[in-house]
Order: C-alpha cells, then sequence, then structure tokens
C-alpha cells in the first residue's frame, strides 16, 4: 500500500510558502512517499490556505518521481476552459505527473460565484470534464453541451502526452457516483476524505455497486488526519485500500513525513 | 532610498521609468523551462525591471471577432501609427502560430520570479471576467506570496467572442462584469486583511491594473484599481487618457500617486529608435513602459542587449 501527503498551503512559522514547500516536498520524495495532493476545493474553501495549484506547482518544481494530485477538485464552479490550462500547465511543468480529483456534491457557498446557482453538480462536471479532456486530445477542439460549447478551439499546453489526467471520484451519495460512473462508462480511481472506518467499509460497497460489471480495477484511495496514519494502516490494507494518505493542516516539517511514513 | 530608486535607467517627468518586456511562453519545447529561466535571467542582468505575459485562454482556427490593437505606433516616429497585423474580410486579426498557446500566467509569474531575484512579472493582461471571483482572489494572494509581491496583475475585458463563450462567459456584458470583480476582489482583500474571510493571511495582494483605453477601463481605472495599462497609443491619445485618468481621480478622492500608469506598445521599427517613443512616453508622466519585440530563441539576448544599451539601462551587465 502506498503512503501519500496532503496538506493545507499554510507555511509552518517562520518559513516561507515556497521554502517550506519545497523543503518539504524533496523530503517527501526522499522519504519514499508516493503522492503529494493538494486538498479539496470544499477544505480549502474555509481554512487560510494558498492555492492548491500554485502549491503544486512548488511541489512539482522541487520533486521528480512523486504523483500530484488534487483531492477534490469541484468543477462545477470554474469555467472548463480555464481550468484546463490550469491543469495543462501544471502538467507540464511536473512532466507529466498530475492526477485529477473530484467533487461531485454541491459546492460549498465560500467558492460559489454569488448569484450563480449549480442546480447539478455532477452533470457540470460531465460537462466541462469531458470539455477538458477535449483541449488536451485535440488538436482543434470541439465539443457542445449544456455547460460548455466550443469549435476550432486551439488549447496550448496540452497534458503530457496529449492524455486524459487520471480521475479520482470522490466518494459521495451512491445515485451521484452512479450516475458519474455511468456517465463516463469507467473510472480510474475513488477517493474517501476522512471518512471513519465503519463508514469506509460502507463506501466501499458503494462505488463497488455502482461500478458496471466487468469494469476494471479501481484505484482505491484514503485521506485521514495525519496522526491516525499508522493507527489505520491494517484497517486500510484489510479494507482493500491501494494508498493511505496523511493528510497534515499546514506545510509538514520533515520530521513530521518520517513520523508519518514511519 | 529603495534598490529600486537607487538604480539608474529611463527619467521621465515623475523620475525613474520601470522598463519591462511583454513576450510569450507557451510550453513548447523550444521555450522549456530552461529557456524560461535563462530568458528571465538575462532580462534581470540588462536591466530591464519586468516580463509581461499575455493570457489567452484558447486560441481559435477563425475569428469572426476583431482584434483591436492591428495599429502600433513607430518607434522612431510615434505619432504616427502603422497596421501590421493581417486582414480578412475588413476585420483585423490577431497574429498568432499555427499551434498557438500560453502557459498558465499565475504558474509562469512563480517560474519565473523563481529564477530571477529582482525582476517583476505581470499579466498584459489577464482575462478578468473569465474568473471566480472567490477562486481567483486566493491564487492572486498565492502568486504574490511565492513572488516575494513580484507580480503585477494586469487585467482586461479581451476582444474575442470567440473566447469568451468557450470559457462560458457573456461576452457583451463582459466590461460590467470586469468591474464587478474589481469591486469583489477588493473587498475579499480587504476582508482577508481584517480575517473576515478565509483567505491566506499576511499577503499583501498584486497591484491591478486596468488593461485597455476605452473611457471604462480609464474609468476603472481611475476609480477602482491600482493603476492603468493603456496599450500602442500615440503620444498624444495617451496624454489625453492621463487627463481622463487624473479627472476620475480627482472625481474618486484619489491621486495621480495613487495609480501606477504602464504605457505599453509593439516596437515598430529600428531598435535604435525605441528611445524616441520611450522617451515622448516618459515625458508624459507614465511609471512604466512596457514593449512587446517579437524575439526570438534565437536572438532574445541580443535584443535585449541592444535595447537596454539604445535606453541606457542600467544592468549588471552595463556596470
Amino acid at each position: 500500500m502506498d503512503i501519500g501527503i496532503a496538506c493545507a498551503f499554510v507555511p509552518t512559522e517562520g518559513a516561507t510558502l515556497g521554502t517550506a514547500i519545497a523543503t518539504a516536498a524533496a523530503a517527501a520524495e526522499d522519504g519514499g512517499f508516493a503522492s503529494w495532493w493538494g486538498m479539496g476545493d470544499r477544505e480549502v474553501a474555509r481554512t487560510a490556505s494558498h492555492d492548491q495549484i500554485l502549491g503544486l506547482y512548488c511541489v512539482a518544481r522541487a520533486t521528480q518521481r512523486i504523483r500530484l494530485g488534487l483531492a477534490g477538485d469541484a468543477l462545477s464552479v470554474r469555467p472548463a476552459a480555464v481550468r484546463a490550462k490550469q491543469l495543462a500547465s501544471l502538467d507540464w511543468f511536473a512532466n507529466g505527473r498530475l492526477e485529477l480529483g473530484l467533487d461531485l456534491d454541491t459546492p460549498p457557498l465560500e467558492i460559489s460565484e454569488p448569484g450563480v446557482e449549480c442546480a447539478d453538480p455532477v452533470g457540470s462536471t460531465l460537462d466541462r470534464l469531458g470539455a477538458m479532456e477535449t483541449l488536451w486530445t485535440e488538436r482543434r477542439g470541439a465539443y457542445r453541451s449544456n455547460t460548455v460549447s466550443f469549435a476550432g478551439a486551439i488549447a496550448h499546453p496540452k497534458t503530457v502526452g496529449a492524455r486524459r489526467l487520471r480521475t479520482h471520484a470522490r466518494h459521495t451519495s451512491a445515485p451521484l457516483l452512479r450516475r458519474f460512473v455511468e456517465s463516463r462508462g469507467e473510472i480510474d480511481g475513488w477517493a474517501a476524505w476522512k471518512l471513519e472506518p465503519a463508514a469506509l467499509i460502507g463506501a466501499l460497497e458503494e462505488i463497488a455497486q455502482a461500478l458496471p460489471s466487468g469494469h476494471g480495477p479501481v484505484r482505491r484511495t484514503w485521506f485521514v488526519d495525519a496522526p491516525l496514519v499508522q493507527a489505520s494502516r491494517a484497517r486500510a490494507a484489510e479494507a482493500g485500500i491501494d494508498e493511505l494518505v496523511a493528510v497534515f493542516d499546514r506545510v509538514p516539517h520533515p520530521a513530521e513525513l518520517q513520523e508519518a511514513i514511519a | 532610498m529603495s534598490g529600486h530608486e537607487a538604480r539608474g535607467g529611463v527619467q521621465g517627468a515623475r523620475g525613474r521609468i520601470e522598463v519591462g518586456l511583454v513576450d510569450l511562453f507557451d510550453g513548447s519545447p523550444e521555450r522549456d523551462l530552461a529557456f524560461m529561466g535563462e530568458f528571465a535571467r538575462t532580462a534581470e542582468r540588462t536591466g530591464f525591471d519586468g516580463i509581461w505575459m499575455p493570457e489567452h485562454v484558447l486560441f481559435f482556427e477563425k475569428y469572426d471577432s476583431v482584434y483591436p490593437y492591428p495599429e502600433a505606433p513607430l518607434a522612431a516616429d510615434p505619432d504616427v501609427k502603422e497596421q501590421h497585423n493581417k486582414v480578412v474580410e475588413g476585420k483585423a486579426q490577431v497574429e498568432t502560430a499555427l499551434d498557438q498557446g500560453l502557459l498558465d500566467l499565475f504558474q509562469t509569474a512563480v517560474a519565473m520570479c523563481g529564477a530571477t531575484t529582482r525582476l517583476r512579472f505581470g499579466s498584459s493582461v489577464l482575462l478578468l471576467p473569465l474568473r471566480n471571483p472567490r477562486l481567483i482572489a486566493r491564487e492572486a494572494l498565492t502568486v504574490a506570496a511565492l513572488t516575494d509581491g513580484r507580480f503585477d496583475m494586469g487585467v482586461g475585458v479581451g476582444w474575442s467572442a470567440e473566447e469568451f463563450e468557450a470559457c462560458e462567459c457573456d461576452f457583451k456584458t463582459r466590461g460590467k462584469r470586469c468591474e464587478h470583480l474589481i469591486h469583489a476582489l477588493n473587498d475579499l482583500w480587504a476582508l482577508s486583511s481584517a480575517q473576515d474571510v478565509a483567505l491566506p493571511q499576511g499577503v499583501c495582494p498584486p497591484r491591478v491594473l486596468i488593461g485597455g483605453h476605452s473611457p471604462a477601463a480609464i474609468r476603472r481605472a481611475g476609480t477602482a484599481a491600482g493603476g492603468w495599462y493603456p496599450w500602442n497609443l500615440t503620444p498624444a491619445e495617451l496624454s489625453d487618457g492621463l487627463r481622463a485618468l487624473e479627472g476620475h481621480l480627482e472625481s474618486a478622492g484619489r491621486t495621480r500617486d495613487d495609480v501606477h500608469v504602464i504605457a505599453g506598445f509593439r516596437g515598430v521599427g529600428e531598435l535604435a529608435d525605441l528611445s524616441q517613443i520611450v522617451s515622448r512616453y516618459a515625458d508624459l508622466g507614465v511609471d512604466g513602459i512596457n514593449v512587446s519585440l517579437r524575439m526570438t530563441v534565437d536572438n532574445y539576448a541580443e535584443v535585449m542587449a541592444e535595447v537596454a544599451q539604445t535606453l541606457g539601462l542600467e544592468g549588471e551587465d552595463a556596470r
């Protein structure tokens, strides 16, 4: 089972933001962590964290190997083309290491544009993900949906290799998950954000039921508060979790990382 | 006196003028990360104050929209403008490569400032109406933190209806939306400093400059923003704009010292003649001048050196 990190991009006292992230990221890679995740939009919205894309940019520049991910991107509050460029640029700086976690629930007020109601977050997420993938993969992008439409669009940079990013659906209600999976046909990963162990088992059953028969393996990621990582290892292995992610409320000190992976 | 004031270079009616370069970083193999760093360090070493990059989220194979800046003042005779862009069916077209792209502005800002120690980086200009204010408020504070305050946020309303439609934004009301977003950002950043909203703490927001020279743009600059950033104006047009700006500043209870004015232009003509247009702009009382020189991967270092020498910039290479 892989061990990853997620954190709010708040620097440790006395350190500048860029230095704190670079130091921690290098230590994480040297220490054997598999990934570094930015927190989800709904968590960031209620904290003083810096922006996740720019925080991950700093991680990307300080590392060579570890995977980078967003733990819960709310596409329902962002124009697809704007987000597509931000993600493709980050992937370019990271040399193709970016993965995308998606938050399918109703976005919190703190990040919703005033006066703009999101009646169907799953629908707009599906529309915008499709639009982004078109921009990443097609030389002249054409796309039409209820949310976003374009034709003859030239988008550069593209994701490295002009690929679709590996996507992880963040756990939500069974009907929403089912709709997302059915519309997409397949998903790469599923992620549970700070679920209690008992709830995790139920959530795993829900995602298993949401997958169509014959669906290939789905990577399962479980985010837990950093102090709970050691206690959660056995439970995660037993439940078939592929990656356990330690969540810090600020950029961790290298010593804290060692503790989490020990 | 700050180190900035102590340095020499172009002098104008309001003191030393910041001179910036406008160029593109597109994620192409030719303009990779190593190139970007070397480009930034060369600009810093030769005495330039900043690098500015345009924004387009998307380009299009075909435009019905008219490119609004086809004419640029001549370096040798800035009272005269020449048109350089291609015209199709009576409509001026933007000049782009066949597969044109641009990296994300904010990540590029962090990369370029990370490669240098003094150089500023600016957006020339960011399409503000395409953004969710509650998200860009945080992003801009993070750029400010990661560049040690060396980021300037030029913002504008764009010109491509194709781009706005693809970015899910109404083209016709983009000016009004831009103004709304400027106020929203000011409010969010003010609340942030009072710790009333969950945004990064202890970071000074970037200076916001309004791009363009329409009456509405000048009004926004004078009443709500930290600066004005017109493009491709003759000295007479710039003078008129500055007079209008003063009027708006006065009506808003502000002074000329409350805003930073940068005049930008596409360099047309001989590099040796650039000092003429630069001195005309400088005499009118701008704080900065940005020039787009269409430099190539092969000639940028030579061009920067020649322009620096022509303008008397005092970079390390001149000392």
